[in-house]
This record gives C-alpha cells, structure tokens and sequence, in this order.
C-alpha cells in the first residue's frame, strides 16, 4: 500500500507485524513506541488480547528526498480473528512475523506461518517478510537455525529480540523499514508508486474502514450464501446455519414469545468458556445484535455476521449456580473435542423476563440464565464442492471433487469412530488450512455419545463409503451440474486423471458413477 | 552490530568525554532511521537530522563515484557558527552522527571521543 501524500510530500508505508497469539506482537509495539517516542492506538481488547489491531504511526528516515511514514500495525493473532489478519496483511509493505521462541509454540507458529505464506502469494509485487525470534531471554527458547528449519525458509530474515525486554525490537523495525524500501523501489522503478492522499491516515480512521469492510463483506457473504446470488436450493440455504443435528433440515419458528436476551461481553468471569477467547468471540457475535427466534424442539437460535448462537430449550436455570453447573459439564465436554470443533464458545447468560409467554418454560417458572453455544461460521466440504463448480477448469474440479471425496470419508473415520457425533456430512465438515478436519454445527445439548445408531456405518467398509458419498455427494453433484454450465465427459475424464495421479482408482470409480447418475 | 542498549551506553562515554554534547545517533544509512539515541537537548529534532545526513553521505558517495575516487569516505566535520556536527561510518550499512556546542569542545575532542568509543559498536 505504500504511496507519496502529495499534501505533505512524504513516503508513507505500511509495516505490519504478525504471527499467532501471545508471541508477543502487542509487547514488540509497545515497545517500538516507547523507544521511538510515539504513541500507541489499540483499536479493542479483550481481557489484553487484541481484537482489532495496535497502531503507532512513526515519521523517520528519508527515502529519495522524501520524508517516510511509517503506519505500524500490530494484527489480533487468535484463530477466530483470521479474517481481520488477513486484511490486514494483505495491506503491508512489509511483514514482521513474530516468532514465539519456545518450543511448545512452535506448532502455533507454523499454523500461523502458513496463512502469511497464503497472504505472500498473491501480493504483487511481493513483500518481505522479517522472522521475529522473540522471548529470546526464555531458558526454553529454541536455537534459530532450528526455528528457521521448522519455518520451512532458509532464506528468512530473522532477528532476535525480547519484546519484554525492549531488547532488538528496534533494530528489527528498522530492517523491516530498509526490506519495505526495496519493495518501494520497484514501484518507484515501474512508475507505480501511487501519489494519492493516504485514505487511511491514523488508527481511528483504520478501524472504521475495517469495521466497514467487514460489515460490507458480511453482507456480501449473506447474499451470495442466502439471497439474491445463491444457487443454492432454499433447504441447503438453510443447512448453511450449523443448525444440527439434521442436515438440510428446514427450521421453522414454533412459538411467538418475546426472545431472551441475546448474551454480550459484558458477562461475568466464570460465565464463558474457554475464559479469555470465549469473551473475544462473544464480543464479536454479538457486536451486531442477533436477531433470534424459536426453532424446531423449541430452542433460541439467532445469527449475527459470521456468528449463529443457540441456546436449547431445556438449557436455562433459575439461579446461576446450576446454570455454572451445566456450562462446566458442557465445557468439559467440548474440551476433550475441541480438536475437532470449529471455533466456538459456551457463555450463560442472564435472560431479560419477558413480557410474552414463557410458561412453557420449565416449571412454569420465569428462567432468569440461558446458556448458549456461539459458532463461528465456517466454510463446510458442500461450499467447498459448491465453489469448485462455480469457479474451477474442469482439471482443477476433478482434482478438488477427489479431496472432498477422501476427506468426508476420512472424517467418517476419525470423528465418528469414537462415536461421539451422531451425524457428520459434507455440510458439517470443514478443513481449516492446515488439513484438519473440524465439525462445524452446534453440538447436542448436553453431548452425551450416542448410542450405536442405524446410521453408522456397515461392516463393509466400501459399501459404506459408497452410501454416504451417494447419500450426500450425489445430490450436490445434480444440483451444481443442472445450474453451471459444466459438460459431464470433460469433468468425468479430468476425475479419472486425478483418481490415476493419486492412486485412487476407487474412489475415482464411485465418483464418476455419482456423475452419470446425476 | 550493536545492539541499542550497547550504542547508547557508547554514547553516554562520548557523551561524558565532550563537552557541550547536544546529542547522538546511530543511523541506517539506507533508510535513514535511527537506530539508537541519546540526546541531552530535547529541542534538537535528532531524527530529522539523522534523516538528513544519511542523504548528504549517499550524495559523497555518488560524488567520489563521479570522481572515480578508489578512496573510501570515513567521516564528515562540519563546522557551524555554533556547533560541531560529525558524521563517522560504522561498517557499510550505518553511522554515528553526534553534535556538540562549539563554545565548549572542538573538532579534535569531538572526533578523539568518537574515535576512541565507537569500537563498542562493531
């Protein structure tokens, strides 16, 4: 992004520092901006985590005669705040990634590695990266060539710094500073540096374009996903809310009473779990009021942005205590799953008495606590399918269709195995970058295992792999191939390419038989 | 090269070995940014400053390749009606800029204190 403001003549560039949660970003830029003498902007905590970003705006150097600029941001690390990272990224004229130097964070590290390595290929022309080691002073800390080893890069820059300590945190901004002067020369060089009044001048002014752009994509998500856009048949419309167990199922408001009130961030401690990111996704679910309404089996559901919430009917309590009781339960619950669920937060909430009927409550009594479940909305295998129709050569379809194929039956595997789940299918599974697989709906109130149910799968293996892709895969393929203009012998040739390629001659079969069935 | 912790303690002996210092930096000579301050008059825009000579060193660059000169640049003295003002290069990529009041020291004690600390920045 970086530009000459032809008002005041100056070189203004962007230097963002990134990396995962708690590797010591927010620590790095406080201290920049106590040894550079500037102030620091925090656009939104949560309990010391960063919601949005920090900010220190900087004026030093000169570049070809030009006073330089420098906007330093500081992006959210945690998981759920992906999307606000990447927007953020995607603006940088340089990145510092900051490296937690412990070994226990390396698996965070490389997570987080991966989605700036995303970023990097499609900006154009490039931008550097710097390697932050940071918490150097920890006995813990690992050597750097081993970091540089796991980062996969043996050509990064990288520094060593402790944050905490004030200690390299200079000199790394300021390498950062001679890397975004490189990326500035070959604008300067092609005669593409922009010379425009920086529509983004302090960090008031970022917030507020970030708070629209995330509006504007939330609505643009809503009517592609849900209205005017969608190809999609209504009852799949409404499968894209994680409103489980049923998938495709349609939900239908029962009753007409006054809702609840929606839980906030304000709740109190020991009312949200996990303790600390639980709060942050609450504060974002709810940024934006949902609107909610009864469901099917009597439950409060409501959607906000990229948020759905429920809370199920039998799940309110007189008195705090036993609301406390049940929200542990679940949490432990969801604990031992939680490397399979997608982002997602339990919180009790205090449920405003209504002036509708509530009678139908428990007891007849007005319940005063809810407890709900916020998911983050997240894509599923059907939208990855959806997508590939929509916008992938008939190669890349049969490539992708294959993926979908082997990861729906890979979860069949690994998340029901255990029995867990009652239900996994294409429109409750996603794939996080990293390749693992998660469950993206609202889980059972209260998650009990099932007991063995005739769905599961048959002692033969194929058979059932054959009747879950044709129960699920092959209603998706008529839909998409009746709506796209996709000829069926290129997408049945390129399918037995990939299938060849990967050695799944098999599944290829079954997958080109879904194919001339539909 | 030093840290920022080590350059400002070099500073603090420069500093204490001249008299009349006004101030002192560490500089990046491609950018321009300081990578280490000391100043003792809050008044003197060291960052400016320090911008500023990191181009007039680029511009004796392309002057001593203009002239075909196979010398290389080791420092600048300048003299002003009331301070002194010295630039001495540290390695390839930085330099120390350091001011002084002319009334209280002069070249020989400013360029001598440099000289002697600056080992502390390689």
């Amino acid at each position: 992004m970086a530009l000459v403001d032809p008002g005041t003549d100056q070189l203004v560039v962007r230097i963002v520092y990134d990396g995962p949660a708690y590797a010591g970003k927010s620590t790095s830029l406080r201290a920049l901006a106590s040894s550079l003498g500037g102030a620091i902007f925090s656009a939104g905590e949560a309990d010391g985590r960063t919601l949005y970003f920090d900010w220190v705006d900087y004026l030093g150097g000169r570049f070809e005669g030009m006073p330089i600029r420098c906007q330093i941001v500081a992006v959210p690390g945690q998981q759920v705040l992906v999307q606000r990272r990447r927007l953020l990224l995607e603006t940088a004229d340089v990145v510092v990634f900051v490296v937690d130097s412990r070994r226990a964070a390396l698996a965070e590290n490389l997570r987080a590695f991966a989605v700036l390595r995303d970023v990097m290929r499609r900006a154009s022309p490039p931008f550097a990266v710097v390697a932050q080691a940071n918490k150097r002073d920890l006995p813990e800390a690992i050597g750097l060539d081993e970091l540089r080893s796991a980062l996969g890069d043996g050509a990064l820059a990288m520094t060593e710094t402790s944050a905490e300590r004030g200690e390299g945190v200079r000199e790394t901004f300021v390498l950062a500073v001679r890397l975004a002067l490189d990326r500035v020369r070959e604008l300067w060089a092609s005669r593409t540096l922009p010379r425009v009044a920086p529509a983004i001048a302090d960090g008031a002014s970022l917030l507020a374009t970030m708070r629209a752009v995330e509006e504007g994509a939330a609505s643009t998500l809503v009517s592609v996903g849900l209205g005017g856009g969608d190809r999609r048949r209504p009852a799949e419309s409404a499968a894209a809310a994680p409103n489980g167990p049923e998938a495709g199922a349609e939900e239908m408001p029962v009753t007409a009473g006054a809702p609840p009130r929606a839980p906030d961030a304000s709740v109190p401690s020991g009312l949200v779990w996990p303790p600390v990111e639980g709060r942050v996704m609450v504060h974002e679910a709810t940024r934006i009021p949902p609107r909610l309404e009864r469901v099917r089996h009597g439950d409060w559901e409501g959607t906000s942005r990229d948020w759905h919430l429920r809370s199920p009917r039998e799940a309110s309590f007189f008195d705090v205590e036993e609301g406390r009781s049940a929200l542990v339960a679940w949490a432990r619950w969801h604990t031992a799953a939680a490397a399979r669920l997608s982002p997602r937060c339990l919180v009790l909430a205090r449920a405003t008495p209504s002036s509708g009927p509530s009678g139908e409550e428990a007891g007849g009594a007005r319940p005063v606590w809810r407890l709900w479940q916020v998911v983050q909305r997240a894509r599923t295998l059907a939208d990855d399918c959806r997508a590939l129709f929509a916008e992938a050569g008939d190669e890349a379809l049969g490539e992708g269709l294959l993926r979908v194929a082997e990861q729906r039956l890979r979860a069949e595997a690994e998340l029901r195995a255990g029995g867990w789940l009652q239900r996994v299918d294409l429109h409750s599974l996603g794939v996080s970058p990293s390749g693992e697989l998660s469950y993206t709906r609202f889980v059972p109130y209260p998650a009990v295992p099932p007991a063995r149910s005739p769905t599961q799968p048959e002692e033969d293996p194929a058979g059932g792999e054959v009747r879950i892709l044709r129960a699920e895969l092959a209603p998706l393929l008529r839909h998409e191939l009746a709506h796209t203009p996709r000829r069926v012998p290129g997408v049945l040739a390129a399918l037995h390419r990939a299938a060849a390629a990967h050695g799944a001659g098999a599944l290829g079969t079954v997958l080109q038989g879904l194919l001339l069935e539909a | 090269m030093a840290s920022e912790k080590e350059a400002i303690a070099v500073f603090e002996k420069i500093q204490a070995d001249v008299p009349g210092f006004i101030a002192a930096s560490l500089v990046d000579l491609d950018s321009g940014m300081t990578l280490a301050v000391k100043t003792a008059r809050p008044d003197f825009d060291l960052a400016a400053a320090s911008a500023f000579n990191s181009e007039i060193i680029k511009q004796k660059f392309k002057t001593i390749k203009a002239l075909n000169l196979k010398s290389s640049l080791e420092e600048v003295l300048f003299t002003l009606s009331d301070q002194i003002h010295m630039i001495r290069l540290v390695g390839t990529g930085s330099f120390i800029y350091l001011a002084a009041d002319k009334a209280a020291a002069n070249l020989a004690i400013v360029r001598s204190a440099v000289i002697r600390h600056m080992a502390g920045l390689s």
